[in-house]
């Protein structure tokens, strides 16, 4: 065998052949076992769109988190780290809709104080105008919003509210960062860098020149 | 609704329409106060409002407004502007513009505000005056950032003038109100996590978060006043003005820069820092009790958007002797520019005036 190079390179070629074999088996296996189950559980959800927002989200994370495989040198990789989430865009869609169904008993509340309200002036008589009728409804309608503002209940959704929007921008801006890169044009992430640079320089600057002020003013003092 | 009362809105509604169309952006005047810029920071400004008599007040008056909104409520029209009132009253008036901070203003603090900025503001109407300190007047966050620099640099401030200030951020609890400390209320509910998230998000703090703030403190009000207080106001070109004026200032929402935005909702309406002595800034610690110079406290009962309780709390913490607490009527934004602001200015240089 020593002396046959065919032979060996024979060999190595099959221990390749077979090495990318089993790295393709673990990939179908990895399909298969958990890229499939995910897709099909994406594609049955897909049918139920008041499910979306909930579970949709989880399930397209997973499918990324599948994708993202170590990388190579040489491969042209998937990077799905760059590929925009839609989970918060969902996550959005999800409070739209927890909202909504948050709201709908404060304008029955209010249209309750409007009633008592209204009755409450009645007792000393008829309204002078449609006008005075509107300042009831308008203060009842404010009074019952600021009521509603100030509860647990929106307090968690202005949360959830805040922290998809933020995670929705970050993704978004992944896209923007990738079409800025294409053109040439500096990025979000490079323009912060400068600004910190930018910003830390101006401290210095003001710090020396400080520093120069009082040396001098010293200096003038000194006989 | 009657036939009549109908047709009376209708005839309201056409007129005011027409004297709106009438009228365009650049008509609407605001910080028309003649005034010099005195010296300029990056985006940040100072002005001198162009003394019209000689001062009675011997040490010019610095007022710092909040970087949340625009100094130019100060100065909203001619018949009310506190700047001019005040200048009139007899005092040296400078006044901090904060401008309007971009991106690259994002990682300025409350150090840099104050140790950069605002200190080289001092600085330079010392020099010019060739005086050793001078006045402070500080409105709303204005005056927050009055309160730290004058436990920071004692010795540049000679009086100190709080209006509208927040010093104990949890006051609202003691008295709650369904119209008021909505803002207190809103951001506790937030974690300190949600505040980094944002800021290391977006950088600096939009100036529509603040706009979306007090549009849901009173929500119904925020948007009737383009029914009925619009058709009121279009009957009178006067009126019509100085209602478009105030939605002028209201619509010039500043971003916060982003780091001062941080400290500002963590450290203080999350964490009161700054009642506990525990805020710092620049390595230095804010200690209250620094604050030995006279100081008159301006603060509203009726405000909904700092409750008095907030400011009221300034008297036990600070560390002067000469301490004056002065309620007075009006609202947040009202007292700077309602008819009767002439009696604040009164009240201001009056005290001024003994010290």
């Amino acid at each position: 065998m020593g002396n046959d190079p065919f032979g060996q390179l024979g060999q190595t070629w099959a221990a390749s052949v077979e090495m990318w074999s089993s790295m393709l088996g673990a990939w179908q296996s990895m399909l298969q076992h958990k890229g499939l189950p995910t897709a099909q559980a994406m594609v049955g959800q897909f049918a139920d769109p008041a499910a979306w927002p909930g579970s949709l989200a989880p399930l397209m994370q997973e499918l990324l988190d599948i994708l993202a495989l170590p990388r190579f040198a040489d491969l042209p990789g998937l990077e799905p780290g760059k590929i925009p989430s839609p989970a918060p865009a969902l996550e959005l869609l999800a409070i739209a809709q927890q909202y909504m169904l948050a709201a709908a008993p404060v304008w029955a509340a209010a249209f309750q104080r409007f009633q008592s309200a209204l009755a409450e002036r009645y007792k000393s008589g008829v309204p002078d105008n449609a006008g005075e009728v509107l300042d009831v409804w308008n203060n009842a309608l404010d009074q019952t919003l600021m009521a509603f503002n100030r509860s647990n209940d929106f307090a968690k959704l202005q949360q959830r509210y805040l922290q998809a929007a933020m995670r929705h921008r970050i993704e978004i801006r992944k896209l923007g960062e990738q079409v800025a890169e294409a053109i040439d044009m500096p990025t979000r992430t490079e323009m912060t860098d400068v600004y910190r640079r930018l910003h830390d320089l101006h401290r210095e600057v003001h710090r020396l020149r400080r520093e120069l002020r009082e040396a001098r003013a010293k200096q003038g003092a000194e006989p | 609704m009657s036939i009549a009362e109908l047709a009376e809105v209708g005839a309201k509604a056409a007129k005011a329409a027409a004297l709106l169309a009438s009228v365009r952006d650049q008509d609407v005047d605001v910080a028309a106060t003649p005034r010099e810029e005195v010296h300029r920071i990056g985006g940040r400004t100072l002005y001198r409002i162009t003394p019209t008599r000689q001062a009675t007040i011997p040490v010019p008056v610095l007022v710092i407004y909040a970087m949340v909104g625009s100094w130019t409520i100060l100065d909203l029209q001619d018949d009310r502007s506190f700047l001019r009132n005040l200048a009139a009253a007899g005092c040296d008036v400078y006044v901090l513009d904060w401008g309007h901070p971009t991106q690259a203003d994002r990682f300025d603090d409350f150090s840099d505000l104050l140790d950069l900025y605002l200190d080289e503001f001092v600085d330079v109407i010392r020099d010019q005056h060739k005086l050793p300190s001078l006045n402070l007047l500080g409105i709303c966050q204005g005056g927050v950032l009055s309160l730290c620099y004058a436990a920071l640099y004692p010795h540049k401030v000679r009086n100190l003038i709080t209006c509208v200030t927040p010093v104990d951020f949890h006051a609202d609890r003691q008295d709650e109100h369904p119209e008021r400390g909505f803002m207190n209320v809103w951001t506790r509910n937030l974690s300190p996590e949600d505040i980094d998230l944002v800021v290391d998000t977006i950088g600096n703090l939009p100036g529509e978060v603040g706009g979306a703030m007090f549009s849901l403190m009173t929500p119904v009000r925020s948007l009737a006043k383009y029914s009925l207080t619009l058709v009121e106001a279009g009957q009178d070109p006067a009126k019509l003005m100085n209602f478009l004026r105030m939605e002028k200032w209201l619509a010039d929402r500043p971003h916060h820069t982003g780091e001062s935005a941080r400290q500002w909702l963590k450290d203080l309406y999350q964490g009161n820092k700054l009642a506990s002595n525990d805020l710092v800034i620049g390595n230095r610690k804010v200690d209250l009790n620094a604050v030995t110079m006279p100081v008159l406290n301006i603060y509203s009962e009726t405000d909904h958007i700092i409750p008095a309780a907030a400011s009221r709390a300034l008297a036990d913490r600070v560390g002067t002797k000469d301490y004056t607490a002065a309620p007075v009527p009006g609202g947040h934004i009202g007292m700077f520019c309602s008819r009767s602001q002439g009696k604040l200015q009164a009240q201001i240089v009056n005290w001024l005036s003994t010290r």
